[in-house]
């Protein structure tokens, strides 16, 4: 195993470690837009883009950082995307 | 040959520092709570930290690298009275303490997990604490048999008890310590 392979998968173990602990980094937008999903997926059941676009939460969030870091969120698993309904609409996934 | 150096070089200066850690800043305070259990274990045994981890990434290669920065742990830190009249049984100590980990490893092979680095692509660091559990209980055993000219059989069980303690203790605070190193360098280099 090669030097980047080890430092690699020490690295994976420790951001594991980190969720597990509940350290995992999220950015102040992606914090925004994750809880002004959480509000609206508790009063509709789902959430969708243009709702979050409206939300207060998100309001001074630009674009580009917005659908940024609304990606992240689905990549890292915080939000889920809808697959009955298609793009742009989402599932919260609870951290409880 | 140059990255088999290059990792040994590392894993004997982690480990020297953690024992060092552990030698000069945890054992005195510990002796202050739980004066006399043992001259020869301590209750956060930070070294057990590497030996997983460097076993877990080099496998049985670990083994040179953490024989000798036990061996140059103990040269260093161990008061030299002790090490004096431990001498003989010193080295079996140390391949004891350095072979625990890979003994663990290969136990849970055995029985169908492959926890080495890179083999399974969702680990979970929780797995880790239990070869550290095992090659804990290894190690304790190993040294009761190493020392067993100079333990008291009345200290035996509090021995083998501080044994396996401070190895999974000393795994997960050193686990925990590179967790917020990784994390400290990250949010470092976030900010740059």
């Amino acid at each position: 195993m090669s030097d980047i392979s080890k430092l690699t998968e020490l690295r994976k173990l420790m951001l594991d470690m980190e969720r597990s602990v509940g350290l995992q980094d999220l950015s102040s937008a992606e914090r925004d837009i994750y809880y002004a999903a959480t509000e609206l997926s508790e009063a509709h059941g789902g959430v969708t883009t243009s709702y979050l676009l409206k939300h207060v939460l998100v309001a001074d969030v630009s674009r580009p950082t917005f659908f940024r870091a609304l990606k992240s969120l689905v990549s890292r698993g915080y939000l889920i995307q809808a697959q009955e309904t298609g793009r742009g609409q989402y599932l919260v996934k609870s951290l409880d | 040959m140059v990255d088999f150096a290059k990792n040994f070089l590392i894993v004997v200066a982690v480990y020297i520092l953690c024992h060092g850690v552990t030698a000069l800043v945890v054992t005195p305070v510990q002796n202050l709570f739980f004066s006399d259990i043992t001259v020869f274990a301590s209750l956060i045994y930070l070294p057990h930290g590497v030996r997983v981890l460097a076993t877990w990434l080099s496998g049985w290669k670990a083994l040179f690298s953490l024989f000798t920065g036990a061996f140059l742990s103990e040269l260093l830190f161990t008061p030299a009275q002790i090490f004096k009249f431990t001498e003989p049984v010193i080295l079996w100590s140390i391949a004891v303490g350095a072979m625990s980990a890979y003994v663990s490893f290969v136990i849970m092979k055995f029985f169908g997990r492959d926890l080495y680095a890179g083999r399974d692509r969702a680990m979970n660091w929780k797995w880790l604490l239990v070869v550290g559990a095992i090659a804990s209980v290894f190690n304790s055993v190993g040294q009761i048999f190493v020392f067993s000219g100079l333990i008291v059989p009345d200290d035996l069980f509090a021995v083998l008890a501080t044994y396996a303690i401070g190895d999974l203790v000393g795994l997960y605070v050193s686990m925990l310590v590179l967790m917020m190193v990784f994390r400290w360098i990250r949010l470092f280099a976030d900010t740059k």
